[in-house]
């Protein structure tokens, strides 16, 4: 959700770069634990009596895909998804596109993500953006 | 119910009285009966197999219509691994089953043009197949991302093997 005084800015990758190393990898084979990340990045959003709003542009996505692809050595985006739901008593739909990392299970990891969900909640003018973490054994 | 799913996949695997399509479909669709097809299925996957190839037989015959449950079973069925994937091939660009187009090529392409990136991803969206991105802005995509920008003319080298490449012959032995 939005509010209409602040207006939205291009996403800035530039917060991350300091932020990124090889101990965010994860170690894929031989056993170990890793983390999940799922960046959920909206694309539009809809509400009673109004046009469908675009929030992300293809920029932001570039941008963000190139981004983790650089600092984690890859990653996996999903087909986009609807979420439904009342925000203030009001239905709300938004068009969610995943973005789904694996990264090494240590509190660096952690700080990258939340950081680039502050630069997103701030660059898109949103209340939050979901960041979900999973912790996962890779056989 | 397993004596019924029995004779079926038996006149079905025969020469002689091929069942309709229809008793195929009430067969594993009637909701009653369900647990019962699903537990017999479970403990048969020589039969589950039957029935999957009977069922892409159908879809994918000269004369199949999934309108006409009337129309008697195809007897052809494909033997090996690479006519059935041929088949499925087949019913996907036919268009007659989206939940058969389980077996998408993948391809590793580069988008050359930064500026032609942005792009991409919006011919991308709606494609319900998922991709991959790699260092150097290396992607891994399917044949409906291909599709997407060979529409929207967006440029793209294959970083994997270029699908439309012939095949070299082999030098004459000497």
């Amino acid at each position: 959700m939005s509010s209409p005084e602040r207006p939205r800015r291009p996403f800035n990758p530039e917060i991350l770069t300091p932020l990124s190393s090889a101990s965010l990898f994860a170690r894929i084979g031989g056993g170990a634990i890793v983390w999940r990340f799922t960046v959920l990045l909206p694309l539009d959003e809809t509400k009673p009596g109004a046009d469908t709003e675009s929030i992300a542009t293809v920029e932001d996505q570039e941008s963000l895909e190139h981004t983790l692809a650089e600092h984690f050595q890859g990653l996996s985006v999903l087909s986009e998804i609807h979420g439904h739901g009342l925000r203030a008593g009001e239905p709300e739909e938004n068009t969610l596109l995943p973005f789904v990392v694996y990264a090494a299970p240590v509190t660096e990891s952690d700080k990258y993500f939340g950081t680039l969900k502050e630069e997103l909640q701030e660059a898109l003018d949103q209340d939050t953006i979901l960041v979900e973490r999973q912790e996962l054994w890779i056989l | 119910m397993t004596d019924f799913l029995t004779s079926l996949i038996s006149s079905a695997l025969s020469e002689e009285t091929p069942p309709s399509i229809e008793d195929v479909f009430t067969a594993v669709e009637s909701p009653g009966a369900r647990p019962q097809v699903s537990e017999y299925l479970r403990q048969r996957p020589h039969v589950r197999e039957s029935i999957h190839v009977l069922v892409i037989t159908f879809l994918t015959s000269d004369k199949g219509d999934r309108q006409d449950p009337s129309m008697p079973v195809k007897k052809q069925a494909p033997s090996t691994a690479a006519e059935q994937s041929a088949t499925l091939e087949k019913a996907a660009q036919n268009g007659n089953v989206d939940s058969f187009r389980t077996r998408t090529r993948r391809h590793l392409i580069r988008i050359v043009k930064p500026e032609d990136r942005p792009k991409a991803l919006a011919a991308f969206r709606g494609i319900r197949e998922s991709r991959t991105r790699f260092p150097n802005d290396i992607m891994g995509v399917g044949d409906d991302h291909v599709r997407a920008l060979e529409r929207e003319r967006i440029s793209f080298e294959y970083v994997s093997k270029d699908p439309h490449e012939q095949p070299r012959k082999a030098p004459p032995s000497v």
